[in-house]
């Protein structure tokens, strides 16, 4: 039976679930591009697919991941890096990967190597890397875990990226001696 | 009016109180990385490294919003929903973070209240109708299918109040602390009426063989005094179907199991126990009732 009293709560909640819904859509279209954990969906399904409980951030043995704050609704809560700060370090010395393993939403999907995880792929700025600029260095090189793969060293002593290598982890902007870092890694979508 | 009664030790109040508290602390502790045992938040939580259990409405969210069946949510969510099958609402009292603080936050505004009754004041008293809660429940499922989001997971005050204790206080704390506030006007309006979380918890519970009995011989022989209505946290009128249809529990699906009607009653004529079915209307007091048709 429609009461008024019935009437009136269904009312509200399409008008408030209309209103927050568009809302919330429009976030979600102005969501930062951040950098996921490895395994991760792309960004829609994993935005989709993740609970928020923050199970990896606390499996992770680098302490690497963070939960984002309500900087935008939509990403509160899911699990980000700053690879300049501590970039994934991909469980080096565990027998799997710990934020995979901890997810209890296949939000993060199991990989069977290194090489099948596409986080985002590293960028150089040739404006500020010292090899560029004529100055030997190639940190990012000896840091990376796929050297002569990912990055590869041009026959001037000049690091490049092979994007289709790269798998994202951020361990070169970590390790990059200029600052802000000259090679930084953007998200894969 | 005061309570004349000796103060007897309130053990189911005491027990579920302490769970609760147990659980967040468990949650707090799994933060660090030599407590390896117990980790997670309130959306979903791994024991012993192994066994995971996802809140039922974030995996429902979640696989409404992937729009697909995943396999390890399903059972890590099959879990509980098999648990409270059988316990009926009891996470809301027994365990969630903000039924907990919801519940203090009333014991507080009773003290207020009591203390404004003795200078001819009181707060406004506003109800909510109950089954806001499962219109809720819907329309967040709906905007979860439609956005791709689980969108109660991200706005949750239990996610954020049990995220704050772990991860350090995040943004969603305001919307806790604004239902803090309300239920001054609104007591227990969030569990009560709102929570989308405890209207599935209620559905899944509803035919939980858990429920509170009641001993009708000790019941028939007291004085129908309304204590156990009193302190019900959820504002169910505890004997209300048993003095109208006869029934031997209470069947009410917002019953949170928290016991307090237990430790309320002054002649102990309630117990915890476990009733396979609703409890029919009995035949006796049928009889009862028709007898006194005639007089």
């Amino acid at each position: 039976m429609l009461t008024r009293r019935r009437f009136l709560t269904t009312l509200a909640l399409t008008l408030g679930g209309g209103v927050g819904g568009f809302w919330l859509r429009q976030d979600k279209a102005r969501a930062p591009n951040l950098l996921r954990p490895p395994g991760a969906l792309p960004e829609n399904d994993f935005l989709a697919a993740c609970i928020r409980c923050g199970l990896c951030v606390e499996a992770c043995p680098y302490h690497t991941l963070k939960l984002a704050d309500a900087t935008h609704l939509t990403a509160l809560g899911t699990p980000y890096l700053v690879a300049r700060v501590v970039p994934c370090r991909l469980c080096q010395g565990y027998a799997e990967l710990k934020c995979i393993a901890a997810c209890p939403t296949g939000a993060l999907r199991p990989v069977k190597t290194w090489r099948e995880i596409r986080m985002g792929v590293a960028v150089i700025n040739r404006d500020t890397c010292l090899a560029w600029q004529g100055t030997p260095c190639r940190a990012c090189w000896h840091a990376c875990p796929f050297p002569n793969e990912a990055i590869v060293l041009d026959e001037r002593g000049r690091a490049l990226v092979d994007e289709t290598k790269c798998i994202g982890c951020g361990i070169c902007e970590n390790a990059c001696v200029t600052e802000p870092s000259s090679i930084g890694v953007t998200p894969r979508q | 009016m005061k309570d004349k009664r000796p103060r007897r030790l309130d053990r189911w109040t005491l027990a579920h109180r302490a769970t609760a508290i147990l659980f967040l602390a468990l949650l707090f502790l799994g933060h660090f990385d030599w407590f390896p045992f117990f980790k997670g938040s309130a959306a979903a939580t791994r024991a012993l490294n192994v066994l995971a259990f996802a809140d039922p409405l974030a995996a429902l969210e979640a696989m409404l919003a992937s729009r697909q069946v995943t396999l390890s949510l399903l059972i890590a969510a099959g879990l509980l929903i098999v648990l409270y099958a059988f316990l009926g609402r009891a996470f809301c009292s027994w365990l969630c973070p903000l039924g907990l603080l919801l519940e203090l936050n009333n014991e507080l505004r009773t003290r207020v209240n009591r203390f404004l009754r003795q200078r001819k004041l009181a707060l406004p008293t506003v109800h909510l109708p109950r089954h806001t809660k499962y219109a809720l429940l819907i329309t967040f499922l709906m905007l979860s299918f439609l956005l791709q989001l689980p969108v109660f997971q991200i706005v949750s005050p239990i996610n954020a109040l049990a995220r704050s204790v772990v991860f350090g206080p995040e943004a969603g704390l305001v919307l806790v602390g604004v239902i803090v506030a309300a239920e001054y006007v609104a007591p227990r309006a969030w569990c009560r009426a709102l929570c989308p979380l405890g209207a599935l918890y209620s559905v899944i519970g509803r035919y939980a063989p858990v429920r509170v009995q009641i001993d009708q011989a000790r019941e028939q022989a007291g004085k129908q005094c309304g204590l156990c209505t009193r302190s019900c946290p959820m504002g169910i009128e505890v004997l209300a179907e048993h003095i109208q249809k006869g029934k031997a529990a209470i069947d009410d699906p917002e019953c949170t199991r928290c016991g307090m009607c237990i430790d309320g009653c002054p002649r102990a004529s309630l117990h915890l126990g476990v009733r396979l079915g609703l409890s029919s209307v009995r035949a006796a007091h049928l009889l009862e009732m028709d007898n006194s048709m005639w007089r």
